[in-house]
């Protein structure tokens, strides 16, 4: 089925390309857009999706023990669906896909939209299964191979001593 | 860091709590109940902060003369319209605070005599996330309000353990979240409008 609106388009569509036809004559023009009108009714033409962009987010722990990756990777879960709610967190898809115990740091890797929500998310995490803890966003980065070497690179004083 | 990152409000008065300060990268902090009324620390300067909760106006004016000479900062939670109004005219005010038990007195009126009086608004961030979302909406409207008239919103951590300071780079994005303001807007409140503060205070940074 056509919507109106579309239907309102198609028409007002046509009636330029009859104009177009009376004072141009410019044939190639009116066939470029019967077609787009005949793909808008067949449903040919849909809205291309972006692709999926990722952010990889690299953070450092200050907490009274050290963590362990599975317990940091669910206090982000939580805390984002208690906060965001389900669905964001579905769709944005935080994955803490590195972590360094020894260093006390890791990467999560979250689509490029949800960037700013994650960087809040870290700020509000103060305490990971009882134990007091501070997690800090170091930088932000478009490729896990670029974050890889700022983990081991950037802020030396944030690692425990 | 050349941009002076300041927290306006805190609790955390302890020695790991400058410590994460520092590591944060925060250049100042009013915190409450110092026991010095300034302390300098590697390139850190830590102030002393007091915040006055009051029914009436009288005894506003009295806790006022009291901790004017004991600190830096003196900000007021009002409990009632008297003390709202009067907070916003008074000089030796320097802000008002937005919680909970204060929400219901700032209404309209006050928020444009803060403008008028060029008075900042400060808003523990913490109140954002902990409340419940009827309070949370309730102090919501009166920053929505308070950035419609212009007024100076200040937001604070509200911290009382270590663990509760923010880093600057989530306090931004947390701000631009809850106010749905650019993250830019929140960085000068974080830096700008607390240096301004600190400096007609007296506090050179």
């Amino acid at each position: 089925m056509i919507s109106l609106p579309l239907m309102i388009s198609l028409i007002a569509i046509v009636f330029s390309t009859a104009t177009l036809v009376l004072v141009t004559n410019r044939i190639k023009i009116v066939e470029r857009r019967l077609r787009y009108v005949y793909d808008l009714i067949t449903m040919k033409r849909r809205k291309k999706h972006g692709r999926i962009r990722k952010r990889y987010i690299v953070f450092a722990v200050i907490s009274e023990q050290d963590l362990g990756k599975k317990d940091i990777e669910k206090a982000i879960r939580r805390i984002w669906k208690e906060i965001f709610g389900e669905l964001s967190l579905s769709r944005a898809d935080p994955q803490l896909i590195y972590f360094e115990p020894s260093i006390q740091r890791g990467i999560i890797r979250i689509r490029h939209i949800y960037k700013k929500e994650c960087l809040a998310l870290l700020g509000i995490i103060h305490e990971i299964n009882g134990m007091k803890c501070l997690l800090i966003p170091i930088t932000v980065s478009g490729t896990l191979k670029r974050a890889q070497k700022k983990l081991y690179m950037l802020r030396r004083d944030l690692q425990p001593k | 860091m050349n941009i002076p990152l300041i927290d306006i409000g805190s609790f955390c008065n302890n020695e790991k709590c400058i410590e994460t300060y520092t590591i944060l990268g925060y250049r100042a902090a009013c915190i409450e109940g110092l026991n010095h009324k300034i302390i300098r620390k590697n390139n850190f300067i830590a102030v002393r902060k007091s915040t006055i909760y009051s029914e009436s106006q009288k005894n506003l004016k009295h806790d006022i003369r009291n901790e004017k000479s004991r600190s830096f900062i003196i900000a007021v939670v009002p409990l009632s319209i008297e003390v709202a109004r009067f907070a916003a005219r008074d000089r030796r005010v320097d802000m008002v605070v937005l919680i909970p038990d204060s929400v219901r007195y700032i209404d309209k009126t006050e928020i444009a005599m803060l403008k008028h009086f060029s008075k900042p608004l400060e808003v523990p961030i913490n109140t954002l996330i902990t409340q419940s979302s009827s309070v949370k909406a309730m102090i919501i409207r009166r920053i929505d309000l308070a950035l419609k008239y212009n007024v100076t919103v200040i937001l604070s951590s509200w911290a009382h353990e270590w663990n509760e300071i923010l880093a600057p780079i989530s306090y931004t994005a947390l701000g631009s979240i809850l106010l749905r303001i650019s993250m830019k807007d929140v960085l000068v409140m974080l830096t700008n409008y607390t240096r301004e503060l600190m400096v007609k205070n007296g506090v050179h940074i």
